[in-house]
This record gives structure tokens, sequence and C-alpha cells, in this order.
């Protein structure tokens, strides 16, 4: 009864320093249950280990920043250059819900176009209740990112086996992209809770044989997919692309005669349309808009790649005037420097040494992918192929655009939390295959 | 039963022939009319072109009109490439223009294998109005230089570097190097320590540019950017070591001028009279330049106590739209006219002016 007691007066001192600490710490022990529940015991253990770890470890990241920030000089720490803006726009947003007066280039930067997303206002209301929490948006981070992967483990669970699971449950959780996201105040991490909701709605949508309940899952994934509108600019259009070309992947590649029949039907029909004027046009153009934003990168400070032939970077020069052997490359290149940018002769600084290990991983992954998608295919191949194309839509959007090493190093992330579980069933069945001849089996 | 029976029919009912005849009438002709109709791409088409009239010059582009316009097209003006292709819409794109000559040019339109439109004498390239050179005598100093390259500055030696043309007239004896500086309104004389200037006149091609405001500067180009031909203009002249600094100090056209005949009375004191010789040489504009300056024929006292003489003198002068003028002083009986030499400064009054013989102002 004491120790209740005791316990009661910590959290009530918890709670009195930092509320959103509290409702955090609430959440993720409420996600890291609810992510055991039916596991084997032996198995729950291990995940709830390695949550413990990869929740610690964060929340000690954390903690360093509070501590080493001289508040004397500066009213918070932030991790990212973006994270301090974001978290001062939040502020200045609250500030106006309340009616507490704040200077006139505060308002004006409160409602800038640049970086407006609905994450804003979610960090302005959430400090509207709990009173500024510049570190504590940072455990909100942490809480949707372990929800993002724990509801991810749950997913693929079942349908690729425990150790790929539980293999792609720890990439997840160490890669350093993906740790610097999950304990960033920044969007990404509603990003990545809203994506994964619409996915797992998805698929338990498909397979769901009550309609009610099938058509409250859809209303779900909609409102998710929605949601993703308002935190970035086409994040509707991207996530409805994924779960189309999803499911049209899974339902049509089981069926082989009418899969062929639609590549060729596919094929004609790109034929067809590029034909005409209007679509050639409209494709040339939707490249050079591309190629824009990434002659837009190559002006960043930090390392950078090209992808456009040269006198394309000159200040005065158009890109609309990009030849066909000059678009040909710019395609080919960006594709091929997505998986393989920084290569060794690029990493000239000791600064770029720091990509070294997660590029080594990253170049494991891409590599496991391509075997581990034929098995994924074979165990689940609605979610394999949801995956997939969640995967591929979020690298296409990245390696066109991209021009900076740094920036193609972290948003690659974007494509890592659906390619790791590909890789991982991969990695499994090749080295189950090596050590024992035969293949995992499904828990 | 069999497929085709002794007499040629499919399943004993179609004739064989028959039946290869109405498969290519109403399935292959079909199939091939759909496919062509789908898969063909419209025949593009040249309309017009905006500007269809240039200057000549570069970095030029032009608006090319048509139909069933597409990406990554070619245009040729007289068979020259144009340099980019930027589509706008199907029914418009940009090209810049090369070097062309001028003249009327065919313009064509290509795919990336063949012409597939061509639009004759579309484009004239019109020849711009020459732009005139002229040559003037400037007088003023190298700067910077080492003894050496002092020595290399001889009268008759031409400095030439594409249109860069000087030729060396005349030049002193080298002194130790002072710029002049504009600072504000006032220019600035500033030694420069352990640097010689070599004084010199030189003849430089210049060439005519109107500025914004709408007045005719003569131009000498440069390395970098052409300077103006004007008191303390810095120009850049070839030399063998590289550029070398020319500031100028007084300009005159070439050209040998009409000459005026002056009567002057100059009142002073009798010291000062006293110094004003004839065969004194005016110094203020043309000292290094011109062959021909204002020039003191003959001297003769005007009136007791030697505080007035009366001078006649040859005078360099340029016709103006009110009569001659010298040093931008109007030459007329009665106003006055100022003489300035390296050892004095006169002032007096015109009281007579004898134009030259065969010149009349316009």
């Amino acid at each position: 009864m004491l120790s209740y007691g005791v316990a009661g007066v910590l959290v009530g001192i918890a709670y009195t320093l930092s509320p959103l600490t509290v409702c955090c710490g609430i959440a993720i022990a409420l996600m890291i249950w609810l992510g055991g529940r039916g596991l084997e015991p032996a198995e729950r253990r291990r995940l709830q280990i390695v949550l413990g770890i990869a929740i610690g470890v964060r929340v000690l990241a954390v903690a360093g920043l509070f501590l080493m920030t001289d508040h004397a000089r500066v009213p918070f720490g932030s991790f990212f250059g973006d994270e301090e803006y974001f978290l001062r726009r939040s502020m200045w947003l609250r500030n106006v819900g309340l009616g507490i007066p704040i200077h006139s280039a505060d308002l004006i930067y409160a409602f800038d176009d640049y970086s407006e997303t609905s994450q804003l206002y979610i960090l302005g209301f959430l400090q509207t209740l709990v009173g500024f929490a510049p570190y504590g948006a940072h455990l909100v981070g942490i809480a949707l990112y372990l929800g993002t992967v724990l509801l991810l483990f749950r997913l693929v669970r079942p349908a690729f086996g425990a150790t790929p699971a539980l293999l792609g449950l720890l990439l997840m959780l160490t890669l350093p992209s993906l740790f610097a996201w999950s304990i960033s105040a920044l969007k990404e991490p509603l990003f990545f809770a809203l994506t994964s909701v619409a996915l797992a709605s998805v698929v338990a949508a498909v397979r769901e044989p009550r309609w009610r309940r099938k058509i409250g899952l859809t209303a779900i994934a909609i409102a998710g997919s929605l949601a993703l509108q308002t935190l970035r600019r086409g994040g509707f259009a991207l996530e409805a692309a994924s779960i189309a070309g999803g499911i049209a992947l899974a339902w049509i590649i089981v069926r082989p005669r009418l899969f062929v029949a639609a590549v060729v039907a596919a094929t004609l029909l790109c034929a067809a349309a590029l034909a005409r004027p209007r679509v050639q046009v409209n494709v040339a153009d939707a490249l050079v808009q591309v190629a824009t934003y990434h002659r837009g990168h190559i002006w960043t400070p930090g390392l950078t790649y090209h992808l456009l032939d040269d006198r394309l970077y000159g200040d005065v020069v158009d890109i609309r005037t990009m030849r066909r052997d000059e678009a040909a490359r710019y395609v080919v290149k960006a594709l091929f420097s997505y998986v393989t940018v920084p290569l060794p002769n690029q990493i000239y600084s000791t600064a770029a040494l720091a990509f070294l290990p997660e590029q080594i991983v990253w170049y494991l992954l891409v590599g496991f992918a391509l075997v581990g998608l034929v098995f994924a295919m074979r165990r689940d191949v609605l979610i394999a192929s949801l995956l997939l194309t969640h995967a591929v839509v979020a690298a296409l959007l990245i390696a066109f655009t991209s021009g900076n090493i740094g920036t193609l190093v972290r948003h690659r992330g974007f494509a890592l939390p659906y390619l790791i579980w590909i890789s991982a069933v991969g990695a499994c069945e090749l080295l189950a295959r090596g050590a024992s001849g035969g293949r995992i089996h499904k828990a | 039963m069999t497929v085709i029976d002794e007499r040629g029919r499919v399943f004993g009912r179609i004739n064989l022939i028959d039946a290869a005849a109405a498969l290519f009438l109403f399935v292959l002709i079909p199939v091939a009319y759909g496919a062509y109709v789908l898969f063909r791409t419209p025949q593009p088409k040249l309309t017009s072109i905006t500007p269809n009239k240039l200057y000549h010059g570069p970095n030029q582009r032009v608006e090319i009109h048509g139909v069933n316009l597409r990406p990554y097209m070619r245009v040729t003006f007289g068979g020259t490439q144009g340099v980019t292709f930027a589509i706008t819409s199907t029914i418009s794109a940009t090209v810049e223009v090369p070097d062309l000559p001028p003249g009327e040019y065919d313009v064509a339109l290509f795919d990336y294998k063949q012409e597939v439109d061509r639009a004759p004498h579309a484009l004239t390239i019109l020849s711009v109005e020459p732009i005139p050179s002229v040559d003037v005598e400037v007088s003023g100093s190298f700067k910077n230089l080492n003894e050496s390259l002092a020595r290399e500055f001889q009268p008759g030696v031409k400095l030439t570097r594409g249109n860069i043309t000087a030729e060396v007239l005349r030049v002193g004896t080298p002194v130790p190097s002072t710029f002049r500086l504009l600072a504000g309104t006032a220019v600035l004389a500033m030694p420069v320590p352990d640097q010689l200037e070599l004084p010199a006149a030189l003849r430089v091609r210049c060439y005519t540019e109107v500025g914004g405001d709408a007045m005719v500067r003569c131009m000498v180009p440069g390395p970098q950017h052409p300077a103006p031909v004007a008191p303390d203009s810095m120009l850049s002249l070839p030399a063998s070591q590289g550029w070398v600094g020319f500031q100028i100090g007084t300009v005159a056209l070439t050209a040998t001028p009409p000459v005026v005949t002056l009567r002057v009375l100059f009142s002073a004191t009798p010291e000062l009279v006293a110094m004003v010789k004839a065969g004194d040489v005016d110094a203020d504009v043309v000292a290094y330049a011109s062959a021909v300056r204002a020039r003191l024929v003959s001297v003769k006292p005007a009136g007791a106590g030697g505080a007035t003489v009366e001078a006649t003198l040859t005078v360099p002068a340029t016709p103006g739209p009110a009569g001659w003028a010298y040093n931008n002083q109007a030459l007329k009986a009665g106003l006055p006219f100022r003489f300035e030499t390296a050892g004095y400064v006169i002032t007096g009054q015109v009281i007579g002016v004898t134009p030259p013989s065969p010149a009349r102002p316009r």
C-alpha cells in the first residue's frame, strides 16, 4: 500500500514538472503491453527488453539534450535546425489561441505558408493543455514512432514469421536515420504513424468478412490518408497511390495469366497515352519540376551529388531546355543514386564518414529485399504488396528530388519502415537456408 | 469431321480462302486501323514565329507556335540548330537562336530523327546600325610601371589585342606614380610609393555608345569592361607583361582641327603681362595629344604702364551651333578668353575673331 502511495506521489511530482512525460509514459506502457499481447512468454519478454532499451536510449537522448542546453542563453534545445523553428511556431500558435499577445513578426511566421502542417496545430493544442513542452514534444514523437513500429510488427509477425518480425523491429529501432526521426519533434513520427494506421486498416478491411467492420476499417484508412494530406502536401495522393497500387498488385500477382495480360495491356496503354503530345508535355513538365527541386537541393549547404548534366546547374539555365538524352540520364542517375549514394568516392570528409555504417546496412537491406520480396509475396501477398508499394512510392519521391547526401540518407527513412520487413524476410530465409538448407517456419 | 475437308472448306462450312479473306477484311484491317489511330503520334506543324524579325546579336530567343509540338524537338534556322528548345505547351515553345548573320532563314522543326515541318523565310535577322569607331588622341600616363616596362613604351609602339588598338605617339620621362582618384565630386591626386608612371600621348580607337542619359561617349574595350575616353578614366592596355593601366589626362580628336585666329586684349599686373611672350602654348586641354595647340603668335603693348597687351593667337577650334569654341569657351568678340601655360594663367577679352578660310561653322 505504501509503495503505491510513494509511486502516486512520484507520478504527481513528475506530472507537475512535465505533464507530457507522464502522459507519454502511460501511452508507451500501454503500447508495450498491447504489443506483447498474445505472444509466447519468451517472445514477449524479448520484445519488452528490446523496447525497453530502445525507449531508454531515446529518453536519455532527450534528457541529454535538456542537460546540455544552456537555458540561460536559449529557451530550449533542439536536435535539428528545423526543430527549433517548428517548436517556436507551435508555441506562437498556442499563444494566439489563448489570446496571449505575441510580436507581430512572430504572428506572421506562425501562419507562414512555409512548412505549414497540421502537426504545428497538434503541438500547439498539446501545449495549450499542458503548457510549454519543448522537450515533451520529443516524447510525443517517440511515442508515435514506437506505436508505428509496434503496429507494423504486429501486422507482419503473423504474416512473415516471428524471426523476421523481430529482426525488422530491431532494425526499425536501431538504424541511425530512423532513430533520429523517432526522437524529433518534427512531423515525421506522426507521418509514419498515420501511414502505418492506414496500411494496417486496409489489410484488416480486406480480410474482414463482416461488411460493417469492413466499412469502418476503410473509413479509418481514408481518414488516415486525409490526415496525411494535412500533414504533408500531396500526402493523400501518395498514400492513396500506395494503397491502391498495393491492393492491385496483390490481387493480380496471384493470377499469372491476368498478370501477363495486364502487363501487356498496361504497356499498350502507356504507348497509346505517350503517343499524345499533351501527355508527353505533361510528363516532361513533371520531370522538369522534380529536376528543379533537385537543383534546389544542390545549392543547399553540405555534401551534394549531381543528377543532371553540368550545363543545367547554371544560374540562368532554364531546366525546360533539358534535351531527351539529358532527361534519360537524369532518370537513370536518380534511380541509381537513390540506392548507391554516398559511394566511397563521395565520402570526402570526416563528417560524411558518419553515413558509412548506415550506408553499409542500407546496401544489405536493398540486397536482402530483392530476395525477401519473393518469399514475402509467398507468405502474405497483400502485406508484402502494400509494404512494397509504400516503399517504392516513398523512394521515387525522394530519388528524383534529392541532391544533398545528408538529406538523401535521412529521407531514405521514408521508405525504410516498409522495406525493412521485406529485407528481414530475405535475410532470415538466406540465413536459414545457409544454416540448415531449409526455410524458416511461420510462428 | 476434319478441320479442312477435301474441298478446302473449314469445318465443312466455309472455304479456306474465303475465311482468310474474311479474316483479313473484317479483323486484320480494323485492328490495323485501330492500332494506327491509337498509336500514331499526330504530325507536328509550325504555324508562326514570334518575333519573326530580330536584330543581329547574341542571346536572343523566339517563340515558335504550332500544333502537336512535343518535348525534346529541335529547331533549325537555315540549317543551324537552335541552342535550346523549351516547350511550354503543345502549341508553343521557346527557342534560343544561334548567332546568325543578317539574312532570311527557313525555320525547320525536327523530332528526334527527322524534319517534320518547315516554315520558309520565317525568320529575318536584320543588320544593326554600324557602330562608328573613331581614333582619338589622349594624353596621360602609364601607371604602376617598373623601369624595364617603362622602357617598352616608345613612340610608334602599337599595343594591340583583340579589338583593343592603341599606338604610342609621344613619351615623357618616368616620374613617381600618382593616381587621380574620384572622391565624391573631388578628384584627389594620391602618390603610389615605389611605382613609376610614364607620361605619354596615345592614339586609341574607341567605339561610340549612347548612355542612359542619351549622351554619346566613346569607349575603349578592356579585358573586363570598357572604359570611357574622358579625363581621369583608366584604360587597360595590353603590354608584354600583361595589362597595364593608362590614366587619361586630356583628350583630343586626331583630325587636324580648323584654326581660328584671335585677337585678345590681356590686362593684368605688369609683372604678369611681362610673362606673356609670343610662342607660348596653351597647356590646358591638348598638351600632349594634339600637335595643334592654342599658341601666341604675337604680343604687343596696348596701353601705358605695361598692364595691357594685345595678343594674336592661333586656336584649334570646333564649330558649334553658336559659333566657334575652344575648350568649352565660345570664341566671340567681347567674350573673355582664358590662356594657361605651365607658368601662368591670364584672362583677357576677345576683340577679333578670324575664322579659317576653307571651313565655316555648320
